[in-house]
């Protein structure tokens, strides 16, 4: 190589270097571009991504939590609201205990209704977490509240029931006197009347330990030994109705029977008199 | 005559007070008041019952068709019964929604 050789070399390095640095620097913003961008795209999708993961899963956890509180919420509301309005009929259940189960039912509406406000606006998960399970530790109250007021319903039924069958006792009471009166023979109908007013307080008596029996039972509060005495007592006052409607089914067959007996007496009372 | 005619219209006149004080009633005599008490007890009972009866005819009328009337409401109210059993049964064995947290 000649010094001539070597000048053009450098000269053709000199004018050629500008032209690869750009090349070469493009080719770098383009790689650090590249990185750059799929950096700050891994870190999206790492950080923003994982985030967006992250919040949507407690988002659709608070979610659900929030739907299936609704649910129980609503659900108990609308039983409550229902059984009040059916206590606001009822007569024959003392004012008392009417205004009592009352005043307990508007009660569990109320705080129901807050906590529903109260779980729909929850922000946090463990306070949602705290609020639903107040809800689960709340249904003893409800779960108290509920079958007392539809046995103290019931009761009362029972009681118009057992009125009505009394009237109807009286008046075929007054029936068989009369025919006895004028000399028929009514003994087999008036053992069956005895009978129907046997059953008649029989259910009396069972609808009134209905009421006794459940009357004034009070929400646990967490005391399990309270909680199986609650039960206990108002599977007995269930019981207890349930012995009083068979009673009254029992003593409305009685009624078909006298009825029955007083139709015939009467028409072959009226066939001897057409007869004679 | 006339001394006769004053001593029976003392006589009256005695028997009229004496019946309006209430004095006869140890003889069995209502006196007016034990009259109106009556009354008022009769009338009281008679609101008593109407209010405490459940059945759709008069408490008095024993026809057939009363009776029937009568049974058909009864009927309802057993019916009803039923529901209310099964009403108490569903709110004995209720049991929560399962939450969720």
């Amino acid at each position: 190589m000649t010094r001539t050789h070597y000048i053009k070399i450098l000269v053709s390095l000199f004018i050629g270097a500008p032209l690869l640095v750009p090349v070469f620097a493009i080719a770098q913003l383009n790689s650090a571009d590249i990185n750059a961008n799929v950096n700050a795209n891994a870190e999206v999708r790492t950080n923003a991504g994982a985030g967006a993961t992250l919040s949507a899963t407690t988002t659709a956890r608070m979610e659900k939590a929030r739907t299936r509180a609704a649910q129980e919420i609503e659900r108990r509301i609308e039983s409550l609201t229902k059984i009040n309005v059916r206590i606001g009929g009822v007569t024959k259940i003392s004012d008392q205990f009417k205004a009592n189960l009352n005043t307990n039912i508007q009660n569990q509406i109320t705080a129901l209704t807050a906590l529903k406000v109260k779980i729909d606006g929850d922000t946090d998960l463990n306070t949602l977490k705290t609020d639903v399970q107040s809800i689960t530790k709340s249904y003893r109250i409800f779960a108290l509240i509920m079958p007392q007021t539809h046995i103290a319903a019931m009761a009362d039924r029972t009681a118009t029931a057992i009125n009505i069958m009394i009237g109807i006792g009286n008046k075929l009471q007054a029936r068989l006197t009369e025919m006895q009166n004028a000399g028929a023979d009514v003994s087999a109908l008036i053992a069956t009347l005895s009978d129907m007013g046997a059953k008649i307080s029989d259910a009396q008596a069972k609808a009134q330990a209905a009421v006794d029996v459940t009357a004034t039972l009070v929400p646990d509060n967490g005391d399990k030994d309270k909680m199986a005495a609650n039960k206990a007592a108002l599977t007995e006052g269930r019981d207890n109705l349930k012995e009083a409607h068979q009673d009254l089914v029992n003593a409305r067959k009685y009624i078909t029977t006298i009825l029955k007996g007083i139709r015939e007496l009467s028409a072959s009372s009226s066939a001897t008199i057409e007869t004679q | 005559m006339k001394w006769i005619g004053a001593v029976l219209i003392v006589v009256a006149v005695a028997g009229v007070y004496a019946w309006w004080s209430g004095m006869l009633e140890q003889f069995g005599i209502a006196g007016p008041a034990q009259m109106q008490n009556a009354d008022e007890a009769d009338n009281q009972a008679a609101r008593e019952q109407a209010q405490t009866s459940d059945l759709p005819t008069e408490v008095t009328d024993t026809s057939f068709s009363a009776i029937e009337q009568d049974t058909a409401a009864l009927d309802v109210q057993l019916q009803a019964l039923q529901s209310d059993s099964a009403n108490v049964d569903a709110s004995i064995d209720d049991t929560a929604i399962q939450q969720e947290y």
